[in-house]
C-alpha cells in the first residue's frame, strides 16, 4: 500500500524529511531523505512527493544496472544497494521519474525510494496536518490522546 | 566538539568590510553555559561589541543563532536569533524569526555567523555550505523584500534557498525596519533591518545539504514522538493550528485591553471585522516554520492576492488602533508592512498616535482614524521617507517629544507598545518596562495568567514575580529556540536539550540559565547607561483611564509601580537603582563580565 499526498495539507514544515532520514541514516539530514517538500513560502504553496511505487515505475526500466525491483504490486520499489552505482552522480532513475519522486544520496552515491520504513512510515507519523497519509482511507493522523484542559 | 551532538560545532565570521571570511570552533564552555539562541546570541555580542557604539556605525555587530536543537525533528526549534545593538531603544536586541533559516544554516555546517563592519557597496552574505561569499547586491538594492528573495533564488539557482531580507526601510535606517524570511516571517522588533542597512547589508541567504546529529538518535526519538503526540498535540497549542493569534482579538476586546484610536480606547466597536471569524472566513490553508505541526500560519487573501496572516499584533496595532475595521486593508497594508521591511508593530503604534495627535488638535499629519488611503500611503511614505513619512520613520518617542504628545505616546526605552494595553492588565506595564529591549509582550506575557485568567488584572501585587518567573522561563525556552506557542514544561526543555547536546541539564540547572541569560542582558544595558529610570511606563498609563470597557477607569498609580519595581529588582538580586549586585552576577558565572 503507497503512501498518499494532498499537497493543500502540506504546511510546508519539512518534518517528513527529518524524520525520515532519521530512520534510515540515523541523522537529521534532509539532503539524504527519500521524501521531499517544495515550498513557495510568497504564494503559500507547497508540494510533498516520495516514491509511491506508480504502475508504469520508467525507473525500472531505465536502470543501466537492473537494481530496481518490484516485490508484488502496490509494495514500495527495492532499490538494491549491492547494484545500484549512482550512474556516476546523474542517475538514470531519478531523471526518469516523472513524479520527481525518486532522489539521490550523494553520502552513499545510492538512489533513494521511498520503503514505507517497514510498514510504518514515519513521515506519516508525524504528519498532523494529513498530507502525508497511508493505508486504505482510514484516517492516518496521528491526533492528541491527552486532553490537558486549561 | 565531538561531532556527535547537535551543535555543528562551528561558527562563521564574515568581515563585511574587508569581505574576509573565517570559522571559529564553537565555543564550548559558553554552549554549556548558554546553550544556544538567545544565550549565545548574548554572549558572543557581549564579547564582541563594545560599550557605548552608535547603532548604526560600522562598528556594531550581528549576532545571528541557531538554537541548540536547529536541525533537528523538535517543533519549532529552527528558529533563528538575531542579536545586536538596537538603534531602535540603544539596548541590546533579540529578535527572532521563524522558518527555515537556523535548519539550513545549521546544515549547512555552523551554529551560529557573527557579521562585523560595513560593506563598502551594496552587498549580501550567500553560504552554500563551506561555500561563503560576500557578493554584489547592487541589483536589487532599493527594491522590495519578495522581489530581493526571488532574486536571491535565481541567482544561486535554488528554490530551496532562505534568506533574511531587509526591505527598503532597512536601507533607509527606520528604527522599527525588520529583516523578513520566506515571505510572511519577521525578525520584527528592535530595528535589525536598519542595522543590515546601515551595514549596506541587504541579505543572508543560506542552504546547507549536511546533517546534523544527536548522541543516541534511537532514545531521541522515541522521547520526541512521545512528547509529539502526549505533550505537544494537545488543546493546550492546538488552537494554533486551528485559529492561530488573531482568536486573541475577541479576548483583547472582551477584557478591554485592545489597542483602540492609538491607545485611547480598550474596545473597538468594528472589531468583528479584524477578528478570528473574520480571518477563518478568508482561510484557505495553514502555513507552517520548518519542523512545526502546529502551522499557526493562516493563509488568508484580499484582492492582491494571497497573504499568511495577519497575526494579533498586525490585527491590533495597524487595525484597531487605526481605527480600520476592514480585513482588506489591513490584509492590504500588512502585505505593504512585510514587503517594505516596517515592524507592523512599531508601524501601527506610530500611525495611531499620529491620528490620535490630529483628533487632539496637537499636529496633522495627514492621517485621520479609519481612513484607509491615507492609512495605507504612510506605509510608503515611511519605507521611503517621503513626504510626512521621513519624520513618522523616527519612530512614536521621537514625533511625541517634537510636537509635545509625550502624554498619550505608548513606549518604553523608544520601543513602542505591543497590542495589550497594561491599564487592562497591569502586569504587563512591569514586562514591557523590565524587558531587555524595550516594550515587549515575549518576555512575560502575564496578560495570561491576568485578564485573559480573569484573574486580578488591575493589581501590581505578585506580578514583579511572576514576571521575573516568566522572563527567566522565556529566556531558557530562546536558546532551543522553542516558540512560545508550545507551552513546553521546563522538564521537557531540560530532557529535549540534555539528549540533545549530551549535556545532562536539569531543570534547576536549566531555570538558573535563563536567569544567567536574563543577566547578561541586563549588564550589557547596564553598561550602555541604563537603569531605574528607564524601566517606567509613559504618563499615560497613570494619568489616562480608558473610557469604556472591562478596563474603564482604572490605572496604576506610581507610588505602586514604583513599588512594583522596587520588588521585582529585590527578587532580582539587584540594587534599588536596577544595577545586578556582585553576588548575584558571581553566583551566576557572570562577575568576570563586569571586571
Amino acid at each position: 500500500m503507497p503512501l498518499k499526498f494532498k499537497n493543500k495539507l502540506c504546511t510546508g514544515c519539512h518534518l517528513c524529511e527529518l524524520v525520515c532520514s532519521a530512520y534510515h541514516f540515523d541523522e537529521f539530514a534532509p539532503a539524504r531523505a527519500r521524501i521531499r517538500v517544495s515550498n513557495h513560502p510568497l504564494e503559500g504553496q507547497s508540494e510533498v512527493m516520495a516514491c509511491f511505487s506508480c504502475p508504469d515505475a520508467p525507473c525500472m526500466a531505465v536502470c543501466p544496472q537492473d537494481a530496481i525491483s518490484r516485490p508484488g504490486p502496490r509494495q514500495p520499489l527495492f532499490v538494491d544497494p549491492a547494484r545500484c552505482d549512482g550512474c556516476g552522480g546523474h542517475p538514470a532513475c531519478v531523471l526518469a521519474c516523472p513524479y520527481g519522486a525518486m532522489y539521490f544520496d550523494a553520502r552513499t552515491n545510492y538512489a533513494l525510494a521511498c520503503d514505507l520504513c517497514d510498514g510504518d512510515p514515519q513521515c506519516v507519523k508525524f504528519c498532523y496536518p494529513g498530507a502525508v497519509s497511508f493505508g486504505d482511507g482510514k484516517e492516518p493522523i496521528p491526533t492528541s490522546t491527552v486532553a490537558i484542559g486549561e | 566538539m565531538n561531532g556527535m551532538n547537535c551543535y555543528a560545532g562551528k561558527v562563521l565570521w564574515v568581515d563585511l568590510s574587508t569581505k574576509t571570511v573565517r570559522t571559529e570552533p564553537l565555543n564550548e564552555e559558553w554552549a554549556k553555559d548558554f546553550i544556544g539562541g538567545k544565550g549565545l546570541g548574548f554572549r558572543y555580542l557581549f564579547e564582541t561589541l563594545p560599550a557605548n557604539v552608535d547603532p548604526l556605525s560600522p562598528a556594531n555587530v550581528l549576532v545571528i543563532f541557531s538554537g541548540a536543537l536547529a536541525g533537528t525533528c523538535v517543533a519549532t526549534t529552527a528558529r533563528t536569533v538575531v542579536c545586536t545593538r538596537s538603534p531602535a531603544t540603544g539596548t541590546i536586541l533579540d529578535s527572532y524569526v521563524g522558518g527555515a533559516f537556523a535548519l539550513q544554516l545549521k546544515l549547512a555546517g555552523y551554529d551560529g555567523l557573527i557579521l562585523t563592519g560595513r560593506a563598502p557597496r551594496p552587498s549580501y552574505v550567500l553560504v552554500l555550505d563551506d561555500r561563503v561569499e560576500v557578493r554584489d547586491a547592487a541589483p536589487v538594492w532599493g527594491k522590495s523584500i519578495w522581489e530581493t528573495d526571488a532574486w536571491l533564488k535565481e541567482q544561486a539557482g535554488d528554490e530551496h534557498l532562505v534568506s533574511l531580507v531587509a526591505g527598503p526601510a532597512g536601507e533607509n535606517l527606520l528604527p522599527f525596519a525588520c529583516l523578513t524570511s520566506e515571505a510572511y516571517r519577521q525578525a520584527g522588533r528592535g530595528g535589525a533591518g536598519a542595522v543590515f542597512g546601515s551595514k549596506n547589508l541587504k541579505a543572508v541567504a543560506v542552504r546547507g545539504t549536511g546533517s546534523v546529529r544527536v548522541p543516541d538518535i534511537r532514545s531521541f526519538m522515541a522521547m520526541y514522538e512521545d512528547i509529539f503526540h502526549n505533550n505537544l498535540l494537545t488543546n493546550v497549542n492546538l488552537w494554533t493550528y486551528s485559529d492561530g493569534t488573531p482568536m486573541i482579538v475577541d479576548l483583547s476586546q472582551g477584557t478591554g485591553l485592545l489597542p483602540t484610536r492609538g491607545f485611547s480606547q480598550g474596545v473597538f466597536e468594528k472589531a468583528e471585522g479584524i477578528n478570528s471569524a473574520a480571518i477563518q472566513s478568508r482561510k484557505s490553508r495553514n502555513r507552517a516554520c520548518a519542523t512545526c505541526p502546529l502551522a499557526c500560519g493562516q493563509l488568508t487573501h484580499n484582492a492582491d492576492g494571497p497573504m499568511e496572516g495577519p497575526d494579533y499584533e498586525t490585527l491590533g496595532l495597524t487595525g484597531s488602533n487605526c481605527g480600520i475595521g476592514d480585513l482588506e486593508a489591513v490584509i492590504a497594508f500588512n502585505r505593504l508592512c512585510d514587503n517594505l521591511g516596517l515592524d507592523t508593530i512599531s508601524t501601527g503604534n506610530v500611525i495611531g498616535l499620529a491620528m490620535l495627535m490630529a483628533e487632539e488638535g496637537i499636529h496633522d499629519f495627514g492621517l485621520h482614524f479609519g481612513h484607509v488611503e491615507e492609512y495605507l500611503g504612510a506605509a510608503e511614505n515611511m519605507a521611503y521617507l517621503r513626504g510626512v513619512g521621513a519624520e513618522l520613520a523616527k519612530g512614536a518617542r521621537y514625533i511625541a517629544q517634537k510636537y509635545g504628545a509625550e502624554h498619550l505616546v505608548m513606549e518604553n526605552k523608544g520601543l513602542e507598545f505591543p497590542a495589550y494595553d497594561p491599564r487592562g492588565s497591569y502586569g504587563m506595564a512591569l514586562a514591557y518596562c523590565t524587558s531587555d529591549r524595550g516594550a515587549c509582550h515575549l518576555r512575560a506575557w502575564t496578560v495570561a495568567n491576568e485578564a485573559f485568567a480573569n484573574k486580578d488584572p488591575f493589581t501590581l501585587e505578585g506580578k514583579a514575580a511572576m514576571t521575573i518567573e516568566m522572563q527567566n522561563l522565556n529566556a531558557v525556552k530562546w536558546t532551543g529556540i522553542f516558540c512560545d506557542f508550545w507551552a513546553i514544561s521546563i522538564e521537557d526543555i531540560a530532557r529535549l536539550i540534555a539528549s540533545g547536546t549530551g549535556y545532562p541539564y536539569t531543570e534547576k540547572e536549566m531555570l538558573t540559565i535563563g536567569e544567567r541569560i536574563w543577566n547578561l542582558g541586563r549588564i550589557f544595558n547596564v553598561r550602555e547607561g541604563f537603569s531605574r529610570k528607564d524601566d517606567y511606563p509613559p504618563a499615560a498609563i497613570f494619568d489616562r483611564p480608558l473610557p469604556e470597557g472591562a478596563a474603564a477607569g482604572k490605572n496604576p498609580t506610581r507610588e505602586e509601580y514604583d513599588a512594583a519595581l522596587s520588588e521585582y529588582y529585590r527578587l532580582r538580586g539587584w540594587t534599588e537603582d536596577g544595577v545586578p549586585t556582585e553576588d548575584k552576577l558571581a553566583a551566576l558565572g557572570l562577575a568576570d563580565l563586569v571586571r
